[in-house]
């Protein structure tokens, strides 16, 4: 008969938790790595005989079939375990407790859903796969030895003209004597006085800088002009960019000079060196 | 001028068959004495000389007689075009159950056919016909005419009969094909 039993051996919690931290200090004791044993509720039936943590380790790992262990004896041992240490100051024994509860409440779950009905389900019926026809074109061979033999036959009938119809041959092209290596060397000679195609530009032709510099020089005469007054009013954004730069070279280059008047930008030729004059002067 | 004469002359100048129909109407005259006068013609040609009527695609056309064959063969040198045994299976296939698809030659070969098609294509002995409809909307092929005339064919019904029970006559040739 199947049963179970509160081990009359000391709780091997108590073993366990030798080495509990801050024991003996007066510190509260905190189990190694969490680690807490089962309390020690002994099973007993005719499939299992052992503590509740192995039957719970055997069921976990599917090595024992729950269907054959009765739990109610073992919930009775539960009971029997909490009543027996009813009154238990001993540090840890209500994780002890707590433990035991879990892996029972698990067995029990376990159990439940093993008793539920299994549905039996129907096995899929799978379509066999379409199966092709075997070749069969040798059916047709002997068809084929007839259709060929007409064929044959046909050729050897000839009607009105050589376009007549779409007969089975062509005639040889008339070329005289010329050949057709004389007819690729003319047209060789055809292909080497063609003319070559003008490449059309595929991006915006590129302007010079010195070219717009110029441009700009003889926009400015001798008098200083405001830099945004210089450019005519109806611009784009790469003459506008074009403008600039050159401007930019032209100061860069001490051939323009820059001032500011009234907050306006101006623009204008530095004064001719007196040294220079001079010497165009004796030259003239 | 008699009706066969009148035939005679239109057949020789036609450089493709020309059916009774077309004949009839060309020579003004009825069709039954049209057909009588043909075969008057055909005759009168079979009893001698070097050319005789003979039946095409569907239509009439006048033709060397083959024992001269060798001879004009050497005057205009015709080059052959063979076909191969692809093409010739491919051939069979559409002519035996046009309209086929594609994929239903390829049934039947068992291989990839779409290069033997498109040759059959580029000689004008098959041709696209509708599309079937069904998922895909696959091309039919069939025969040309110009399949009847270079296999020495009047028309589908004087296609060789396959062996019985093959699946290329369960799958649908029959008369109302031909």
């Amino acid at each position: 008969m199947a049963g179970s039993s509160i081990d009359r051996m000391p709780p091997r919690a108590s073993q366990a938790r030798a080495k509990s931290v801050g024991e003996g200090n007066g510190s509260p004791v905190i189990p190694l790595l969490g680690i807490v044993p089962a309390a020690p509720v002994h099973v007993s039936s005719d499939a299992f005989e052992g503590s509740l943590a192995t039957l719970f380790a055997l069921v976990r790992d599917r090595r024992l079939d729950l269907l054959t262990v009765p739990l109610l004896p073992i919930c009775e041992a539960y009971f029997e375990y909490l009543i027996g240490t009813a009154g238990n100051s001993e540090p840890g024994y209500l994780d002890e407790a707590a433990v035991a509860l879990s892996a029972l409440a698990y067995l029990l779950e376990r159990k439940a859903f093993l008793l539920l009905p299994v549905m039996e389900l129907e096995p899929e019926e799978y379509e066999e796969p379409a199966e092709l026809p075997p070749a069969s074109v040798a059916e047709f061979r002997l068809a084929i030895e007839v259709l060929e033999q007409w064929r044959s036959d046909r050729e050897a009938v000839f009607f009105r003209s050589a376009d007549a119809g779409p007969d089975p041959y062509e005639l040889p092209y008339e070329l005289s004597n010329v050949s057709s290596a004389d007819l690729a060397l003319a047209f060789d000679r055809i292909i080497s006085r063609a003319k070559t195609l003008p490449m059309p530009t595929l991006s915006r032709p590129r302007r010079s800088l010195a070219d717009q510099m110029n441009v700009v020089l003889a926009e400015i005469g001798d008098e200083f002009v405001a830099l945004e007054a210089l450019m005519a009013d109806r611009f784009t954004v790469l003459e506008c960019v074009y403008w600039f730069l050159a401007i930019l070279e032209l100061v860069r280059l001490g051939r323009l000079r820059l001032k500011m008047v009234d907050d306006v930008i101006h623009v204008g030729k530095p004064p001719v060196p007196q040294a220079k004059l001079w010497v165009e002067e004796i030259v003239a | 001028m008699t009706v066969a004469d009148a035939l005679y002359a239109l057949l020789f100048v036609a450089d493709a068959p020309l059916t009774v129909a077309e004949l009839a109407a060309a020579s003004g005259f009825d069709r039954p004495p049209v057909e009588a006068a043909l075969r008057e013609l055909q005759a009168r040609l079979d009893e001698s000389g070097p050319v005789q009527l003979i039946q095409l695609a569907g239509g009439y056309q006048l033709a060397t007689r083959p024992e001269y064959a060798s001879m004009i063969a050497r005057l205009l040198q015709p080059q052959r075009q063979r076909l191969s045994r692809s093409l010739m299976e491919v051939l069979a296939v559409v002519a035996y159950r046009q309209p086929v698809t594609t994929s239903e030659i390829e049934t039947v070969r068992g291989v990839d056919c779409s290069y033997a098609i498109r040759g059959l294509l580029e000689r004008r002995l098959i041709k696209e016909g509708a599309r079937r409809k069904t998922p895909g909307r696959p091309i039919e092929y069939v025969t040309t005419p110009e399949f009847l005339h270079q296999f020495k064919m009047n028309s589908l019904g004087e296609l060789p009969p396959l062996q019985e029970g093959s699946l290329a006559m369960e799958a649908g040739y029959n008369e109302e094909t031909k």
